[in-house]
């Protein structure tokens, strides 16, 4: 890859990965920090650590920055601020700048031909100035532009990272090399490729770190060792897991005594692992069992039924919400409510505020929680308002006052 | 496309954030379905299951609006997908599933909205931002029992652990809320790489700064990267620009026009000023 640059105020850190540009008052210290870690292939990520890291996580103290990096057979572009990249590629040039965007711009682009970086919109290359050639370093640069090498010259390198977070005091001393990535069958996540022959960590195979919960049925291909290797390091990023319910899906330790009997966790290198001791810890933790118990209860033999002041007929079939915009919150299943929307000219009636259920071989009402309150009105009684979220038996011939006009009137247990 | 009772415009972003070489979170963003979906599990498996329960889910794409039925049947598809995903090919994989569908409830908009995990729907209406969906986790469970409080939460070292997915052993239900959309809601649809970085108030602000959707999401995950980026990152930001209601009540055409969606919209009146009388 051949770089010339035409001197001027900005640092700009060139491996043979390609250029980051950075503002003008950058610490030098910064500079060289960045340029290191990119020519490691550590790309955009590093940058925004690096960034970051000095100037702290407010998007109003970043610096404006241009990162052009090639990433396998493409290039990933990300400028912020007034810089500006100017991208030749199969299908035509591409500016990519920062203006008008909160944070950056971000692309990735293929078949790339010329690349030219600019410090400002105005920074202008002479024509026939070719500049200064620079191979690898940080040079104080107006423009840098370079032809990308073949594809080919490039090792193919991870999407955002590498996989090798630094800042873990549990480092392992060998740090796992990434596990080329089986072909995925879905179109559009293209495979990261790693390198072959990938450096196999010592896998410590005692059992309390690499256990895995999964199904007892799963049949699942033995992993290679690398993988356990690389799974008890994503553990400590706390990759989600999901724990199984019942402990019948806990799959038990096996014979632990070769890297190949590593439990089945199948490329689980993303950390899906909690240690049985840790999974018996919660359950002692006290940790309820997280499936709910079923909220519906058996059906009544017949359901009950309303009838609304608007005339509608509502079969208690199901619990039923009237409001002026009714919502039904966190239902498990499909038991959701019967929401019924009646209007209120005057905004008396809440947006949720009645629900009617049947209970048993009863109907019960519930005011929820609203502004005006609902008032019962029984055959030979006075009007009673009813208490907020406190379930009312009502009996046919009750009439329910929701306010603006609206009742309902229950119709019994039909 | 069929007439759908909200009209939405929406923007997405994400990204595999700073630590992660694969992006294991899928998502959908096309009327009526905003859902995003969390892989878990390596070696592409994750990737596959959140793919696949995405993939299940675009055949309703284009609809006009869903019925909780039809979600729960395309669920109970992608989850028969999942676990019949072969050796190799993301058996034993899972993945989280959130977001809300577009749904007619008696000719009124409603955001139908569905959770399994820990990924997160948020809503951000008439200036008020609510977590709608209920993260299925451990530390949820002690917050809710009162054995942690929302700060401590954030530093749990079990906030990782699911307690509901689809795959990855997990049969259990999805939770479903059923919310009227007003004119000017503003939905978020995150996987925890970007609720993991940013708080609660930090989207907000984002939320209210960035008028465009698309900018709105590209934001959200580039400030989750400068957050950290440790895990994933997908960000769906989906605006209600019209939500079709039944025919228009009673006393709506004395109100000037202004004043309409002000009036359906607004908090109910205490009796004393509405002047209604008790």
């Amino acid at each position: 890859m051949s770089v010339n640059y035409r001197p001027g105020e900005i640092p700009v850190a060139v491996t043979r990965r390609g250029a980051v540009a950075l503002s003008a008052d950058t610490p030098p210290a910064l500079a060289v920090r960045i340029w290191t870690e990119v020519a490691e292939g550590r790309g955009l990520a590093a940058v925004l650590e690096a960034l970051t890291g000095t100037f702290g996580t407010s998007l109003a103290s970043l610096p404006p920055f241009a990162v052009a990096l090639a990433e396998g057979t493409s290039l990933r572009v990300a400028v912020r601020g007034s810089l500006v990249l100017e991208v030749d590629t199969a299908g035509g040039r591409e500016t990519i700048s920062g203006a008008g965007v909160t944070t950056w711009t971000e692309r990735v682009l293929d078949d790339v031909s010329h690349v030219t970086l600019r410090t400002s919109a105005t920074a202008q290359r002479g024509d026939d100035d070719p500049g200064l050639p620079i191979a690898d370093g940080v040079v104080l640069a107006s423009t840098v532009e370079w032809v990308p090498d073949a594809a080919s010259a490039v090792p193919a390198e991870p999407a955002a990272a590498s996989a090798e977070p630094s800042p873990s005091p549990a480092e392992p001393s060998s740090t796992p090399t990434p596990v080329a990535e089986p072909i995925a069958e879905n179109g559009d996540a293209a495979p990261v490729e790693g390198p072959q022959g990938a450096v196999i960590a010592p896998v410590p195979l005692d059992g309390s770190m690499v256990e895995t919960l999964l199904p007892t049925e799963s049949t699942i291909a033995p992993a290679p060792a690398a993988t356990a290797a690389a799974e008890e390091y994503d553990d400590l990023w706390g990759e989600t897991i999901a724990r199984p319910t019942a402990d019948t899906t806990v799959r038990e330790p096996e014979g632990s005594d070769s890297a190949g009997s590593a439990p089945a966790v199948a490329g689980d290198h993303d950390g899906e692992t909690i240690s049985v001791a840790q999974a018996r810890a919660l359950r002692t933790a006290g940790i309820v069992d997280s499936v709910p118990a079923p909220l519906a209860e058996p059906r009544p033999p017949a359901p009950g039924r309303v009838r609304l002041s608007t005339g509608q007929t509502l079969l208690l079939d199901r619990t039923v919400v009237i409001g002026r915009r009714p919502r039904a919150t966190r239902v498990t299943g499909t038991d959701l409510p019967h929401l019924v929307a009646v209007d209120s000219p005057q905004q008396d009636i809440s947006r949720s505020h009645i629900e009617l259920r049947v209970e048993g071989d009863s109907i019960v009402a519930t005011d929820l929680r609203t502004t005006n309150g609902t008032t019962l009105i029984r055959q030979g009684g006075d009007p009673v308002r009813l208490h907020p979220a406190e379930p009312t038996v009502v009996v046919p011939g009750d009439v329910i006052d929701l306010g603006d006009g609206v009742t309902v009137t229950v119709e019994g247990i039909s | 496309m069929t007439q759908s009772p909200v009209t939405v415009v929406h923007g997405s972003a994400t990204d595999p954030g700073l630590r992660r070489r694969v992006n294991e979170d899928s998502f959908i963003a096309a009327s009526p379905l905003f859902l995003v979906a969390d892989g878990m599990g390596g070696h592409s498996a994750g990737e596959i299951a959140s793919a696949t329960v995405i993939d299940e889910f675009s055949k309703l794409a284009g609809r006009g609006s869903l019925t909780i039925d039809e979600v729960h049947a395309t669920l109970a598809e992608a989850r028969r997908r999942v676990e019949a995903l072969p050796p190799g090919m993301g058996a034993g994989a899972g993945t989280t599933l959130t977001g809300v569908v577009i749904a007619d409830i008696d000719g009124e908009g409603y955001w139908l909205t569905i959770n399994l995990g820990d990924s997160r729907t948020y809503r951000l209406s008439e200036g008020e931002f609510e977590q709608i969906s209920v993260d299925h986790s451990v530390v949820q469970e002690l917050i809710d029992s009162g054995e942690l409080d929302a700060a401590a939460a954030t530093r749990d070292s079990r906030r990782n652990v699911i307690t509901r997915a689809i795959g990855a052993g997990s049969d259990s239900e999805p939770d479903y809320w059923l919310i009227p959309a007003e004119e000017g809601d503003r939905i978020l649809v995150c996987s925890d790489g970007l609720s993991g970085e940013l708080d609660s108030d930090a989207l907000r602000e984002v939320l209210l700064a960035e008028r465009d959707p698309q900018a709105a999401a590209t934001r959200l995950v580039h400030e989750a990267m400068l957050h950290g980026g440790r895990d994933n990152i997908t960000a769906l930001v989906v605006d209600a620009v019209r939500v079709h209601s039944r025919a228009p009540r009673a006393g709506y055409d004395t109100l000037p026009g202004e004043s309409v969606v002000d009036h359906v919209d607004g908090d109910t009146l205490p009796r004393a000023v509405a002047g209604g009388g008790f």
